[in-house]
C-alpha cells in the first residue's frame, strides 16, 4: 500500500440516494460544442497522412542525394573553354622545288596561285635547256595577290621590264598611272 | 485511429470537453480540437482515453488562458460574447442554466473543474484524480464541499449526509 496519506484514502462509495441537486445539475446539457467537425475530421485526416508524407519526402531527400554525390563522384572531366592568343607568322612565300622529270603533279596548295608561266617573249635563240629559278607565289590571299595580278597585267602589257626590282622601291606595279616618266621607254599605259 | 471512431469520439465527448475547457479560456473550441488533432497523431491511442482527453484539454485551456491574460482587452472583449455554458433547458422544474452556470463559474477552479469533469464528462474520481494529477479522495471531497456551495447558493435541499 502506498504511504501517501492522499493515496491511502480510498474515495468514499456514494450515497445511497443520489444527490437531488447533482442529479438537477447533470440534467443541463452543455451548450452545444460549435466545432467545425467536417474542418477537425479533414485536419485529422491531413495530420493521420503526415508520417507517410514525411515519409516519402525523406525518401526523395535521400535519392537526390545519393544521385547528386555519384553523379559528383564520376562526372566526365570538365572541359575549361579560354581564348587563346598566338602569334600567326604566315610564310611569306613559299618555295617550289624545281620538278624532276619523274616526279608527279604536285596536289596544288589550297589558297595559292598557280605558278607563274614563264613570260612569253620573243627570245633571240630559244635554249630547251632553260632552267627558270623557282618561282615565288605568295600564299596570302588578298594584297599579294592583287599585286601579283597588276605585276602580271603590266608585264604582259609592257614586258619584262616591269618586273619588280628587289632593290628598287617601289615596285612599278605601285607607281600610278600619272608617273609615266618611271616606265620604261616604248611603254605607255595610260589611258587613250 | 480510424474516422469513425474519431466521429463518434467527437459526437460522444466534444460538448463536455468543451464545457470542461471553458472554465479557463474563451476559446474553448479550439483547444477541443488540438486535443482530437493530437490524439489523431499518436501511434497508439492511450489506455485510458477519456482522462488523457481530459487532461490535455485542460493544458491546453489552462494555456490558452495564459497566453489571453497577456491580451486583456481581447480577453475582455471575448468574455462578453462568450456563449452560456448550458443551453436552456426545457424542464420547468429543473435548475435554471444561467443562474446554474453562475453558480458554477463563482466555485474555486479546482474545485469546479472536478465537478465538471464527474457530472457532464462522466469521468470517475480515479479518472479525474489522474486528469488533474491528485488522489481520488482529494476529488470527492473537492465534490462533495462544492455541492455543498452549489446547494447553498442555488437554495436547493440539502441531502441527507452520508455516511462514511
Amino acid at each position: 500500500m502506498s504511504r501517501d496519506p492522499d493515496k491511502m484514502n480510498h474515495p468514499p462509495p456514494g450515497p445511497g440516494t443520489p444527490d437531488p441537486l447533482a442529479e438537477s445539475l447533470a440534467r443541463l446539457e452543455p451548450s452545444p460544442a460549435a466545432l467545425n467537425r467536417d474542418r477537425l475530421m479533414f485536419r485529422a485526416g491531413a495530420e493521420s497522412r503526415r508520417t507517410v508524407v514525411r515519409l516519402w519526402q525523406l525518401t526523395a531527400g535521400l535519392m537526390a542525394a545519393v544521385g547528386f554525390f555519384a553523379g559528383m563522384y564520376y562526372r566526365s572531366p570538365a572541359t575549361i573553354e579560354r581564348v587563346v592568343y598566338v602569334d600567326h607568322h604566315p610564310a611569306s612565300a613559299t618555295t617550289i622545288p624545281p620538278r624532276s622529270p619523274g616526279e608527279g603533279q604536285p596536289a596544288p596548295l589550297p589558297g595559292a596561285v598557280a605558278p607563274i608561266a614563264p613570260p612569253i617573249s620573243a627570245p633571240e635563240t630559244p635554249s630547251p635547256a632553260r632552267e627558270y629559278p623557282p618561282a615565288t607565289i605568295h600564299a596570302e590571299p588578298g594584297g599579294d595577290v592583287v599585286e601579283w595580278l597588276q605585276i602580271r597585267n603590266a608585264v604582259l602589257t609592257g614586258g619584262l621590264g616591269f618586273l619588280p626590282d628587289p632593290g628598287r622601291q617601289p615596285s612599278p606595279a605601285h607607281i600610278g598611272l600619272d608617273q609615266p616618266g618611271s616606265l620604261p621607254r616604248g611603254v605607255d599605259i595610260a589611258p587613250k | 485511429m480510424g474516422p469513425e471512431q474519431l466521429a463518434e469520439l467527437v459526437d460522444r465527448y466534444a460538448a463536455a470537453l468543451v464545457l470542461y475547457a471553458r472554465q479557463w479560456c474563451a476559446c474553448p473550441e479550439d483547444v477541443v480540437q488540438t486535443a482530437f488533432l493530437k490524439l489523431v497523431r499518436l501511434r497508439t491511442p492511450p489506455d485510458n482515453l477519456l482522462p488523457w482527453l481530459y487532461r490535455v484539454v485542460r493544458n491546453g485551456a489552462i494555456d490558452a488562458s495564459r497566453a489571453a491574460r497577456r491580451r486583456h482587452k481581447y480577453e475582455a472583449a471575448a468574455a462578453d460574447h462568450a456563449p452560456r455554458w448550458f443551453a436552456p433547458s426545457d424542464d420547468p422544474t429543473g435548475l435554471d442554466a444561467r443562474t446554474a452556470a453562475d453558480a458554477l463559474a463563482r466555485l474555486p477552479a479546482e474545485i469546479r473543474e472536478i465537478i465538471v469533469a464527474h457530472l457532464w464528462g462522466g469521468l470517475t474520481f480515479e479518472q479525474i484524480a489522474q486528469t488533474v494529477g491528485s488522489s481520488a479522495a482529494t476529488c470527492y471531497r473537492r465534490y462533495a464541499a462544492g455541492l455543498d456551495v452549489l446547494r447553498h447558493q442555488l437554495g436547493a435541499v440539502c441531502p441527507a449526509t452520508p455516511t462514511k
